[in-house]
């Protein structure tokens, strides 16, 4: 049975400048592939993969009003930049656009029609989003428009060193702040004061995008219990309030911040104000043996499928009706990256057939999310970064003990 | 009726107004004004799609939320759509949606050219438009128990910024302190980033779906002395954006439509010169001078404009 990973990723050390001439010569890379002559781009995390200006961690609504454009022309040495702070970026700088409103908009195509040129009238064009404003003032609507999706999938999907540098640092400084807000957590605290704790500390490890509000949420020990679902099975992450917490409550935590416009994914299991009783190690016991089961069919070339197979192997002698040992909404595996779940997803509604015709491969993060349930005792979820590497695998973040659960020796 | 459903009752209104059959929203922010239901709250905006769709004839509602927490009992199980990973299944759920196939005119949020390719295919007989505008529009001035959530919103975030000018550490340390304050006032969601720089220090907060925000300069001037104080007077029914812009101090400035986050209109010296402030809309008023910069949250009266967020700090 295994610890939390921890080590060899304490050697990835991010170069800035590396990071954006890598995302930069990909995207350039992709864009040819893909046949296209130019990618406007205004999903802020898309904004920051071709520019390094970064998403601000603020309500969508603000994001949205004034947010950044970046624009990527085929062969052009820098990205421009619509908006944002250009400053120490290396990019080609233009004023700042409304796109949400009608008049902003309009100037978001001129500007477009001014940079893109006669690629505006007839060039092919990779765009991820339009608002409303833009759909009403025209914008871009002489050009051949096609969706930036899967250019921006094909680039993140396997990471560099400095994107896996980020997504490590990320969970550290989350996994940091974590263990702060985990000693606060006794019988009467509610969950605002742990939430303040959070928040607190993240901006105390250097850390300024909280990028959900994070859960801390008290799971009813029966299903039924809970609340209802499309699924039939556990409601995890749920909007919960402001509940109070009483000695013995079962908290499933699951927290997510950014470092350099990389997401972290902290997930744990706590218990208030007493050890596991026997029924509740013996769930974390059979959720660290599924663990080490995926732990070690994670190798490149492993079809997704045969890393699902292991998992629910390693679990099948306690699921009577055949169980998979995570969510059913969920997933067994997803990746994350400038997105808090991205591609890999490993083990979803997307089926048998999607997960036997995709493979790992290095570059690729993982975050390993099973969740082990056994009615009316409750259950155990825990999440674990690892990243993909030539033979193997390296864990990012990692360390964060599992307490109050114990690992057996 | 409870909120969200005179919310909902107004947005359909506006959406049969303008000829539209069938909404298909993305938004978070229009989504809870329709909805009223209470979602995790994720910063950022994020990539269109189907989430919540609203026939306008029948008022049938689908959202997608794997469970019932937080959903208002109107919506029942049944017409929750679990999360998704698979292009496939969305597709199935938009052509199931009753009403789409013959729809005439689909509203929409936002675009993009892979929904706008599934729209078209679940929607072959209508014409996909924007409705954002109409949803913003419907939402522009204020019913008087959203001018409560704001007014209590705007409460906490007064703490945030009373915690971050009297801490006396650094920016950050300001900054973090000021954030902790507001998670035990009552939200753990920002609206705009928090900001401390120096004496100068604002803080926006989304508590359960509204905004509130104030601004403010440590040992600043007395509240009618603000650089704000003249905008905040000419913030009256029938006030153009280019009545404003005569009202506005030298400096940068901005007046912006305040609710469930960020809403039009925006007027400052470049955008909004046709805008017309009504009685009932509330707007954040921000004017920095040389010395100082202030904001507050505001509602237009038929009267005098009322200052939802404290006076202190």
């Amino acid at each position: 049975m295994s610890n939390p990973p921890t080590g060899a990723a304490a050697e990835l050390e991010l170069d800035v400048g590396r990071l954006r001439r890598e995302r930069y010569a990909k995207l350039q890379a992709q864009m040819a592939a893909d046949g296209l002559d130019a990618l406007v781009l205004l999903h802020g995390p898309h904004v920051a993969y071709a520019t390094d200006c970064l998403p601000v961690a603020a309500d969508a609504t603000h994001v949205s009003a004034n947010r950044p454009v970046a624009v990527v022309l085929a062969d052009q040495s820098q990205p421009c930049l619509l908006g944002g702070d250009p400053d120490g970026l290396d990019v080609d700088p233009h004023p700042a656009v409304w796109p949400d409103i009608d008049e902003g908009a309009a100037d978001l195509g001129a500007q477009l029609d001014a940079i893109l040129g006669k690629t505006a009238r007839g060039g092919r064009i990779g765009i991820d989003l339009m608002t409303g404003a833009m759909r009403r003032t025209g914008v871009l609507s002489a050009a051949d428009i096609t969706d930036a999706a899967n250019t921006m999938a094909a680039v993140k999907l396997h990471k560099t060193v400095d994107e896996l540098a980020c997504i490590h640092q990320a969970q550290v400084r989350t996994s940091a702040a974590m263990a702060t807000v985990q000693e606060a957590l006794v019988p009467g605290v509610r969950r605002s004061e742990l939430a303040a704790v959070f928040l607190r500390r993240l901006r105390e490890e250097g850390i300024d995008a909280n990028m959900i509000d994070v859960i801390f949420q008290p799971m009813a020990r029966r299903m039924a219990d809970g609340p209802r679902t499309t699924t039939g099975h556990l409601a995890f992450p749920t909007w919960s309030g402001d509940p109070v917490y009483a000695e013995g409550d079962l908290i499933w935590v699951d927290a997510g911040s950014d470092y350099h416009g990389y997401a972290s994914d902290f997930g744990r299991t706590w218990l208030v104000g007493r050890p596991p009783t026997p029924g509740e190690q013996r769930c974390f016991e059979r959720w660290l043996a599924v663990m080490d089961a995926s732990y070690e069919a994670i190798v490149p070339g492993a079809t997704f499928a045969e890393v699902c197979t292991a998992a629910t192997a390693a679990d099948a002698a306690h699921q009577p009706h055949g169980e998979r040992p995570w969510m059913p909404h969920f997933y067994l595996v997803h990746g994350v990256g400038i997105e808090s779940a991205e591609m890999p997803f490993l083990g979803t509604d997307n089926g048998p057939d999607f997960d036997a015709a995709n493979t790992l491969e290095p570059g690729m993060v993982l975050v390993l999310e099973p969740a082990i349930w056994d009615d009316g005792t409750g259950g155990y979820r825990s999440e674990e970064i690892v990243a993909v590497t030539e033979d193997g695998w390296i864990p990012l973040g990692g360390g964060h003990p599992y307490d109050p659960f114990e690992v057996p020796t | 009726m409870s909120l969200h459903l005179q919310r909902r009752a107004r947005a359909v209104d506006a959406l049969a107004s303008a000829g539209i059959d069938l909404l298909v929203a993305g938004r978070q922010d229009h989504i809870n004004y329709i909805t009223g239901a209470h979602q995790l709250w994720t910063a950022g905006a994020r990539p269109f799609g189907p989430v919540c769709t609203l026939n306008v004839a029948t008022g049938e509602i689908f959202l997608l939320s794997t469970w019932d927490e937080g959903v208002p009992d109107d919506i029942d199980l049944d017409h929750l759509h679990g999360i998704t990973w698979s292009g496939a299944i969305i597709y199935q759920r938009l052509a199931a949606t009753p009403g789409i196939a013959a729809a005439q005119r689909v509203g929409i949020d936002a675009w993009s050219p892979g929904m706008a390719g599934l729209l078209s295919a679940v929607a072959p007989n209508a014409e996909i438009v924007p409705a954002d505008d109409i949803l913003l529009k419907a939402r522009r001035t204020k019913l008087p128990s959203e001018v409560d959530a704001i007014r209590a919103a705007c409460a906490v975030a007064a703490a945030a910024a009373a915690a971050a000018l009297a801490h006396p550490g650094t920016d950050a340390q300001r900054l973090a302190a000021g954030v902790e304050a507001m998670a035990l006032a009552g939200s753990s969601t920002p609206a705009a980033e928090p900001q401390v720089q120096g004496p100068i220090i604002d803080f926006s907060c989304i508590r359960s779906h509204y905004e509130g925000g104030l601004g403010r300069t440590a040992n600043g001037a007395p509240p009618d002395a603000r650089p704000h104080a003249a905008l905040i007077a000419a913030c009256v029914p029938g006030a153009t954006g280019h009545d404003l812009r005569l009202a506005a101090p030298d400096g940068d400035w901005l007046i912006r439509g305040l609710g469930m986050g960020f809403e039009p209109p925006v007027i400052n010296s470049r955008y909004g010169a046709h805008e017309t402030l009504e009685a009932n809309m509330v707007v954040s008023v921000s004017a920095t001078t040389a010395t100082e910069y202030a904001r507050d949250t505001v509602l237009v009266t038929e009267s005098t404009p009322e200052i939802l967020s404290p006076e202190e700090p």
